[in-house]
């Protein structure tokens, strides 16, 4: 199997396998334009990812890259994201700030899998907590006058639990 | 000078002329030439001011700016109602022709861009307020005064407006960034999609609208996400499929209600996605419908003591739970809802006690339509096993207990449809908490042969089920919403 090279925003070079790679549509897309699929010794520039998530978001591809085989048909598939794998949930016990960056560089990489289950994983953050709540968690300074606020609580009121 | 300054000359112009045209033949030749050669003049100025070139314009710029003053002001509104004619051009989708109005608009102006976007402000803020004022500068003292009174109609507008010119562009500002800067990320650095993308998931496929409306009270960013009208849409979509119409125009429901024979009021037209989501009637998903059956029944008598005569006590509960892809699970059981709810959790089960089917919603009528879940060995045991249950707590449950015996004897061709109508009303406690029972039967499928039996729909063998919220149904997100 042939390699590639990575080159993270802080210059750091990550060599590896192309099938890992092939888990970034970005990537994949990108070799196969530029035909470099066969090519040894590609240099590919990600200006928009350091190391540290480079290497997280690599070392989730290549776990997944057997069940991530690319697959143009299963664009209809349902998503089945319901089953977090146990090994996902623990990857995903990161930092806000991992966490963000997690789903800016699959996003930006395109790698469906990564993207959904981080998404996932702020959106639980948030599911059946109080505003306050969220605010606490996510460090949100609450922007509105009391005023704003009593209105909002209002225009809600339809789905209070009671 | 404003309004359609100069457009209106050419107005003024023809009638000037054709009024003048009988008092001219009186005139001296001289006062007639001296009059021609004025309104000659008269009108090249209009031509130019309609159709100025280039190097006109800029010898007038640099005129004006040689001698700022009065000129000053007039610049300005001329350049402002020429951009307001091309934002009306554009808007009815003239592009081409909106272009030259542009043009001119930002050479007399060429900050007219941001000039007209503070004046619109101006007016928006007019608008919020419900006298609907419409005279500007005299009335905007007050207008601010009340705008700190008055609850803001719209705060979708009003918040859009606020993030416009503050955060840098973000959407929310974080509690720890106050002055120092970090290179840590924060939610708030997400672009507005990818939080769109996170909501659909805070909804996720059950439709948890409550998570999101709790979300648009975080903070004025969050409230723009979990307002937007795509999001409402689509969850809209998924609780009324094919019938969910459009927003102003809803015919397609009313007329499928009528060919189905029922009345139902007319729909009326929503405003937004949201507001049909809260106000159409539809069914709550994030709980079950409960309803419980209390009946005596008199026993056989003993066989010891002929005046004794045992009188028993049948109680069950009847469980309806809807799930948002059109799929509904009812259970009928001995159980206190405590634990049955938890065994109508899982959504992908197959248990012989859970009848499985379909549901539709026209206008406040609800149909479901139920099938057995095939499993005859099972279904024989559940059966003894119902028998044996102590006369107190007996899941009898009449009629279709006795439909349950035939099945079994069934052999795999033949089926059992179970057919029911419901009526969708509000309680006092929340909306669409109740269903009251309109229509029950059952369609039996036994050598090609269909037989239907109605069921006698007493209030006291089936009383409305009652909405319960079961928490457990929405923790965690299964899919996005799409």
């Amino acid at each position: 199997m042939p390699n590639i090279q990575l080159q993270s925003s802080d210059n750091e070079f990550f060599n590896i396998d192309v099938q890992v790679a092939r888990c970034s549509g970005t990537i994949k897309t990108l070799l196969e334009d530029c035909g470099m699929e066969s090519g040894d010794n590609v240099i590919v520039p990600l200006p928009n990812i350091n190391s540290e998530i480079l290497r997280q978001v690599l070392n989730w591809a290549n776990y997944h890259k057997d069940d991530l085989q690319p697959n143009e048909d299963d664009e209809n598939k349902k998503k089945r994201t319901d089953d977090i794998s146990l090994w996902d949930a623990e990857f995903l016990k990161v930092d806000q700030d991992t966490l963000i960056n997690l789903i800016f560089a699959a996003n930006y990489l395109d790698i469906k899998g990564l993207f959904e289950v981080a998404c996932k994983t702020v959106a639980n953050m948030m599911k059946g907590k109080t505003p306050a709540e969220i605010r606490k968690t996510f460090n949100i300074r609450n922007d509105f006058t009391p005023v704003e606020e009593e209105q909002i609580r209002r225009e809600n009121e339809w789905c209070e639990q009671k | 000078m404003s309004g359609g300054g100069f457009e209106t000359p050419g107005g003024d112009d023809e009638s000037a002329e054709s009024s003048s045209s009988l008092a001219l033949s009186n005139m001296p030749q001289e006062f007639r030439t001296a009059l021609e050669e004025f309104r000659a003049d008269w009108q090249k100025e209009i031509k130019q001011k309609i159709e100025p070139n280039e190097k006109e314009l800029n010898n007038r710029d640099l005129q004006r700016d040689a001698h700022p003053g009065s000129n000053e002001i007039d610049k300005e509104n001329l350049a402002q109602n020429l951009y307001r004619k091309a934002v009306d051009l554009e808007q009815k989708g003239k592009v081409y022709d909106a272009i030259p109005y542009y043009r001119r608009a930002v050479q007399i102006e060429p900050n007219i861009e941001f000039k007209y976007y503070e004046y619109q402000k101006l007016k928006v803020q007019q608008r919020v307020l419900p006298e609907q004022h419409t005279n500007s500068s005299e009335n905007l003292q007050l207008v601010k005064f009340e705008d700190e009174l008055e609850l803001c109609k719209d705060l979708y507008e009003k918040f859009q407006k606020d993030l416009s010119h503050s955060y840098h562009g973000k959407l929310m500002q974080s509690t720890l960034d106050f002055g120092t800067i970090s290179t840590e990320m924060h939610i708030s650095d997400l672009p507005p999609e990818l939080l769109l993308y996170i909501l659909r998931w805070v909804i996720s496929a059950q439709l948890d609208m409550r998570s999101l409306e709790q979300c648009s009270a975080v903070c004025k960013g969050f409230y723009l996400c979990a307002r937007d009208d795509e999001l409402w849409r689509l969850a809209c979509i998924k609780v009324w499929g094919p019938n969910v119409g459009t927003l102003s125009h809803t015919d397609l429901d009313k007329t499928t209600t009528t060919t189905k024979g029922v009345d139902c009021p007319l729909i009326p037209r929503y405003t937004t996605w949201r507001q049909m989501f809260i106000e159409r009637e539809r069914v709550l998903f994030n709980g079950c419908y409960i309803s419980k059956t209390t009946y005596l029944r008199m026993g056989e008598n003993s066989f010891q003591d002929q005046y004794y005569r045992p009188v028993q006590l049948v109680e069950y509960y009847r469980y309806l739970r809807f799930l948002t892809d059109g799929t509904v699970f009812m259970m009928t059981s001995a159980d206190e809802p405590a634990q049955a709810v938890t065994r109508l959790r899982n959504i992908n089960q197959n248990k012989t006690e859970i009848l499985k089917g379909q549901f539709r919603l026209y206008g406040n009528t609800l149909s479901i339509v139920l099938k057995k879940q095939q499993q005859p060995q099972l279904q024989t045991k559940f059966i003894s096993a119902s028998t044996n249950l102590p006369s107190t707590g007996t899941m009898v449950y009449g009629r279709q207990r006795r439909s349950n015996v035939t099945l079994v004897d069934d052999n795999a061709g033949n089926s059992t449809k179970y057919c029911l109508e419901f009526r969708i009303l509000n309680t006092t406690k929340r909306k669409f908490g109740q269903l009251v029972w309109v229509h029950y039967s059952i369609v039996q499928t036994r050598n090609k042969h269909e037989t239907t039996s109605e069921f006698d729909l007493s209030p006291s063998k089936y009383p409305p089920l009652w909405f319960s919220i079961v928490r457990s149904y929405h923790s965690d997100a299964d899919k996005p919403l799409i």
